[in-house]
Parts: C-alpha cells; structure tokens; sequence
C-alpha cells in the first residue's frame, strides 16, 4: 500500500475491513459494526422498504389512485431516487414511438389529429376535387426520420394510401422497412421496402372507409404508427 | 382474435404474436435507448416472457378486449414489471445508483434528502417510525460522517463513493467505521433497539 493510500486510523480500517469481508469473528468490535451495516442495509433505498409498490406505481401512473394516495406517491416521488427511476423507466416505456400519428380524411380534406413530432408536422398541399386530397409531411429532427403520407381519393370516393418514408435510423435496426396496413384487428397488407434515399414508398390502393393502422417496423421492433380514420366526403 | 386465443385457437395466437411482438418490442428498444438500461442485454427474452405473461391473462380471464389502448397499456405494464425483475437483478449485483447514468445519477444522488425521505415513508408494515429514527439519527451526524452513511443508504460502496467525496477508499472506510460508531452511540442514548431491535437480530444478539 502506498503512502498516499495508508488509512490515517489502521485500526478502524481494518475493523472495517473485518467487518465488510464476512468471514467468521468474535471480535466484538466487528461483531457491532456489523449490526449497523445489517441496520443500514435493512433501511437502505434499494430495499423500497417504505416505498410505494410498483403496482401502486402502475396505478399512480395510470391515473387510478384515489386523490390522497396519488399526494403520498407524489411526495415520495419527489425525493426517493429509487421511485423516480422507476416512474421514468415506466413512462419510457409507455411513451409512444417516434412516429405516432393520427390522421382523418373527412369532407376531401386531410386532418391532422395528433402526433408525436414536437415540431415540423405540416399538411402540405391544399385538397382539390379529384386531386390528392394532400399530404402531410412530418420530420424527426433528433433522429433524421421523415415521414411522408399521402391520402388520394378516387372516383368512386374510396382512397388510396401512399406511405412514403425515409431517414436513418439505428445501424441495429437493419435495411428495410416494414410497412403492414391493418384494418381492426384485421392484417390487410404488409410490404418491405428498402431504407433509402430518396425515400421508401408503399401505395395501399383504393381502400375504402374505416379506421386503418400502419404499423412500420424495422428489425421486427415497431418504430412508428399511424391510425387513419377515412371518412366518406361530402358535398 | 382474442377470444380464439382465450379458447386455444393457435392460429389465432400466432396472427396476436405477429402484431403485437413489434409494439412490445418497439418500446423496449425506445425505452433503452432513452433510459441507459445498459443492464438490460436480452431483450427477445423479455418480449418472450411479456408475451407469455399476456397469453396466460387472457387464457385465465385476467385480460379482457375493451379497445386497443386498454391492450396496449396492458401489455406496457407487463413489459414494465418484466424489466423492473431484469432491474431488480442487476441491482443485487451493483449499487443502485451504478443503474443510473449520467446527469441523472448526479441529480438522483441528490435528491436523496435524508430527513424528506423519511418523512414521505409509505408505511405497509409499520417501519416508517424506525427508519424515521434512523435517518434523523444520522441527519445529526457531522457533514462527512453523514454523507458517508447518505451514500451507503443508496448502497454505494467505499470504492464507489471515495471519488465522490474526493477521498480514497481507505479513507472512506474509516470514516465509515466512525460515522457507524458514532451513530450506533446515538442509537443507544434513544428506545431505538427496543422499538426496532428486529432490525439486529439476523446476526444475533451483542457478544
């Protein structure tokens, strides 16, 4: 052991040093020390013994507690790390992918419901009649995604959906795309397409009213949804 | 689709895999990334294990289709307690806050509060009123003492906490010894063994 490294007080270092290592004593002096570490240890933050559980976390997070417990897990929230970190992992995982958006086709016009984007979502294109009812293009700035979706209408007013992506994106999550139409529960139509410039299109042709998913996935993950309710026109 | 599964349909359970794998995948991918859970390695496992949990509620009834929130939050929370088991696990080998990464460790680390804590104590089996105790009985120690003891409350060992404190290991091992003497001498002035004795008796009773 160097100079600099020699513990000022040998004695209490190797009380301690008794004490952590575990090995049989009757020491009384490592004996007692021991109990306070078993004492701290008992109490520490990592045992949660006075932490709200996770499923109180769940519900607290949910929304579902009554009025004086959400007070008390809010509290402790506040200054217990151990309960924080677990209330953030949580809300991680029930945030919505990068791409979440929600789109309505009603009276030829193409609305944008919600989104994910904090930013940058912008409906371009004014719907004519017989034209492309428009388009709505969304970017990602923190991950270079972009995301362009096409509604066309058709003669005999059903729709066709255009899907357009491009961007970059994890190396891990590999070359291609998956774009897979979902009516209901209902799996309509599922291409690939490769993950390049210009940008990756799908076209889901002529399909008619509903509420429509397109779940887009990368290396089997999920990495973006729209929900698009298309509604019949009106005069 | 759900109620063939819950009737034993395979197909059924198959198309439900097919669509809801990506999603619970999905999250977990995003949620690692955002939240450093280095620690978090197999991610098929959990995903596998997630899935089966889901076919298990709906095969018992525990799970009803109301509309797909109510599912996907379903199966959020599944993956959440899922990984709070891979969390859990990795805490048992490391300290708690080695989970934490970055500014987050420094602010988490901070916002521990002593005296706050355990006055915001959840009581399910009464030991607010020990941990109360203690944690004021340490609140009353000298700076350095106290944050010794702070730091091994969020179960930081001397290696770990020597930097944070600008000392070495050894030097936080005896400042450790004494910070523990000193409270144990606090502890006695008070009715702390006999309200929490329970709290020594794993290692027997003072020789």
């Amino acid at each position: 052991m160097s100079k600099e490294h020699e513990p000022a007080d040998p004695r209490a270092w190797a009380t301690m040093s008794a004490a952590e290592a575990g090995t049989p004593t009757d020491d009384p002096d490592v004996l007692r020390l021991r109990r306070m570490m078993h004492l701290l240890d008992a109490f520490a933050v990592g045992r949660r013994t006075v932490c709200p559980t996770r499923v109180d976390l769940v519900a607290y997070q949910a929304g579902e507690l009554s009025h004086d417990t959400v007070e008390g897990v809010q509290a402790h929230v506040a200054v217990c790390p151990a309960c924080w970190s677990d209330l953030a992992d949580l809300s991680a995982l029930a945030s919505p992918p990068l791409l979440e958006v929600v789109v309505e086709l009603a009276h030829d016009a193409l609305r944008l419901v919600r989104h994910t984007f904090g930013s940058a979502a912008t409906p371009l294109a004014a719907p004519v009649r017989g034209e492309p009812v428009g388009a709505i293009e969304l970017a990602a700035e923190q991950e270079a995604l972009r995301l362009h979706l096409s509604v066309d209408t058709a003669a005999d007013d059903r729709a066709d959906l255009r899907v357009r992506l491009n961007g970059t994106a994890d190396a891990g999550l590999g070359e291609h795309w998956r774009i897979s139409l979902y009516r209901g529960d209902h799996l309509l139509e599922s291409r690939q397409i490769p993950r390049q410039e210009p940008a990756g299109e799908v076209d889901f042709a002529r399909v008619g009213h509903g509420r429509y998913t397109v779940v887009v996935t990368a290396a089997g993950a999920e990495v973006g949804r729209l929900e698009i309710d298309l509604q019949p026109a009106h005069d | 689709m759900l109620s063939a599964v819950a009737a034993g349909d395979a197909a059924a359970w198959s198309a439900l895999l097919e669509r809801y794998r990506p999603f619970v995948l999905g999250r977990l991918r995003q949620a690692r990334k955002t939240r450093n859970w280095f620690w978090l390695t197999e991610l098929d496992d959990v995903v596998q294990d997630v899935l089966v949990q889901f076919y298990e509620a709906v095969q018992q009834g525990r799970f009803t289709y109301r509309d797909e929130h109510a599912l996907r939050g379903f199966l959020v929370q599944t993956t959440f307690f899922v990984v709070m088991k891979h969390k859990d696990a990795a805490t048992g080998e490391q300290a708690l806050s080695d989970l934490w990464v970055g500014d987050e460790a420094d602010d988490l680390e901070r916002r521990f509060a002593l005296v706050e804590f355990a006055e915001s104590a959840f009581d399910p089996l009464g030991r607010r009123d020990c941990l109360r105790e203690l944690y004021q009985a340490i609140d009353r120690l000298p700076e350095a003492r106290r944050e010794v003891l702070r730091l091994t409350l969020l179960g930081l060992h001397p290696r770990d906490i020597a930097p944070r404190m600008k000392r070495t290991a050894n030097a936080v091992s005896v400042l450790k010894f004494h910070a523990l003497d000193e409270l144990r001498r606090a502890l006695e002035q008070t009715d702390f063994a006999a309200n929490c004795g329970e709290y020594f008796t794993s290692l027997g009773s003072e020789p």
